[in-house]
């Protein structure tokens, strides 16, 4: 059942945004405009994560007015990309402040309602989305690099959110894991599919979101703080910025910074509830450590 | 001199403790040794609350295509309102903590408890309300009534069974076991349906038992 569930919620709805950007991506921008990264990137901030949901939920997932935060998730994910596309010429603060309260405004996870909680979640992630896109262009832009750092990040995410006990949840941030890898080895050929400013405060408001709602449904108790830490991984983008001296050495910085904050967060986590004690236990054909098996 | 008197009353007041504490159990075996085979004659109707601790709601449902798996809800509560051998004004309001759903394994109960399933968080409960009754046999009934779960209400029916009616010197209680089967992709828990890997038909039992409302 897993490798079925993999292969419709995570791989084709990756599948199928990498081959819909590789058709965008060959609209070349009229002579003399100076764009050469293409405008649609953003979209891979939503479109795996939408087609996910719909593999998971079917129609009904999709029914007027969502019955639980969950079902907003995909139409914050959209209002993300789409606000990063419209935005793309406007100062990067505004564009990620714009983008992070936008798609944070319609998610009201469990026991967060609270107004004060929701504006100080979206001021993080706007901040998070700010850091991940800056510099907003010139050469410390990381091409492969970048969504190398987004598979990771988002890969960590797709375990915490398992491991939290929201399989679905899982699956939705792994198609985004999904298609950053498989943008991350068509950059290498297509510059035009590189990250840009634009994209990755999409994709940071979109880790944002889903961390927002991760913790409104975590069922393992992992503290409020781990998710926010976690959230805020993109942020080690900025790193980017710095002289690494080496296109290589600035590479590396670029994917190994967001990837270990949220591989703290996740660490931290686990630590915080005890979980990582399971792990040294020896283990049983009975055991399930990661909920994999975990359906009545 | 004082000091061993005291001993000695210590001694003779654990030991008739200890004789009433064991006397108890006794005088309540044979209560139950006494206990009527039949309900007794109880004149009108009678509303019950639902005793939590003695009620239990069970659910069984397939999984991967091989083994019956059960799961249950601890937390069940509500009224019912009967009248031995009438299905006239037999009304049932019972309501389950979704929270409460115990597998035997905590990982599974997480799971459970996720939007992937119950989503505990957004639906704390899940209701059941009779809107009528019919007499099927001795002790049977036919229950309809409306279940409500993850804010989706349909139309069911229990095949419901009068366990018994007994007063044992707690007051009277009066049991009823009810089971109806769901599925469960119409109330939107559709995790695992598409392939079969945990089946959409769910078998649920509901064993109630309570007594008078005060």
């Amino acid at each position: 059942m897993e490798a079925d569930l993999v292969l419709r919620a995570v791989v084709l709805p990756a599948a199928a945004t990498l081959v819909l950007l590789l058709l965008l991506a060959r609209h070349r921008p009229a002579v003399g405009v100076a764009e050469t990264v293409s405008r649609w990137i953003p979209l891979s901030a939503a479109l795996p994560a939408v087609l996910s949901y719909a593999q998971q939920e079917g129609a009904a997932g999709f029914a007027w007015p969502p019955s639980v935060a969950f079902g907003w998730s995909w139409l914050a994910l959209v209002l993300a990309a789409l606000s990063a596309i419209v935005l793309r010429p406007v100062p990067a603060v505004l564009r990620a402040a714009a983008c992070a309260f936008v798609s944070m405004s319609v998610v009201v996870p469990p026991g967060h309602s609270d107004p004060v909680v929701r504006v100080a979640a979206a001021a993080l992630v706007a901040a998070s989305a700010f850091a991940a896109s800056f510099p907003p262009s010139g050469p410390a832009r990381g091409g492969v690099a970048e969504h190398a750092a987004w598979w990771l990040v988002f890969a960590v995410a797709s375990v915490m959110a398992l491991l939290s006990g929201f399989a679905k949840l899982s699956f939705v941030i792994a198609s985004l894991s999904a298609a950053a890898s498989f943008l991350a080895l068509a950059s290498a050929w297509m510059p035009r599919l590189r990250t840009g400013a634009a994209s990755n405060a999409a994709s940071a408001c979109a880790l944002g979101v889903l961390c927002f709602i991760g913790l409104g449904y975590d069922e393992t108790g992992f503290p409020w703080w781990t998710w926010a830490l976690l959230a805020c991984a993109p942020s080690g983008l900025a790193v980017g910025a710095w002289n690494w001296g080496s296109p290589r050495a600035r590479a590396l910085a670029v994917i190994a910074v967001p990837a270990l904050l949220a591989l703290v967060a996740l660490v931290l986590a686990l630590g915080w509830t005890g979980a990582l004690d399971r792990f040294g236990e020896p283990s049983s054909p009975e055991r399930d450590l990661y909920g994999l098996r975990a359906e009545p | 001199m004082n000091t061993c008197c005291l001993g000695l009353r210590c001694v003779a007041v654990l030991a008739a403790t200890a004789g009433v504490a064991t006397a108890i159990p006794m005088i309540g075996a044979n209560a139950v040794a006494q206990a009527p085979a039949a309900a007794p004659a109880v004149a009108g109707s009678m509303t019950c609350n639902v005793d939590p601790v003695h009620s239990k709601a069970l659910f069984r449902v397939h999984h991967l295509g091989a083994g019956q798996f059960w799961g249950r809800f601890n937390d069940v509560t509500g009224t019912f309102s009967f009248e031995p051998g009438k299905a006239e004004g037999m009304n049932f309001d019972v309501t389950i903590a979704t929270e409460s759903v115990d597998s035997g394994n905590e990982d599974l109960d997480k799971h459970l408890r996720s939007p992937d399933f119950f989503a505990a968080k957004d639906f704390p409960k899940m209701t059941f309300r009779s809107t009528g009754a019919k007499k099927t046999g001795e002790r049977t009934y036919e229950l309809m009534g409306d279940l409500t779960m993850r804010g989706v209400t349909k139309p069911v029916t229990a095949s419901l069974e009068f366990c018994g009616m007994a007063d044992m010197g707690r007051g009277p209680k009066a049991g009823f076991e009810a089971q109806f089967t769901i599925k469960r992709s119409e109330f939107g828990v559709n995790y695992g349906v598409e392939k079969g890997a945990i089946g959409d038909e769910v078998r649920v039992i509901v064993g109630l038992e309570g007594g008078p409302k005060k």
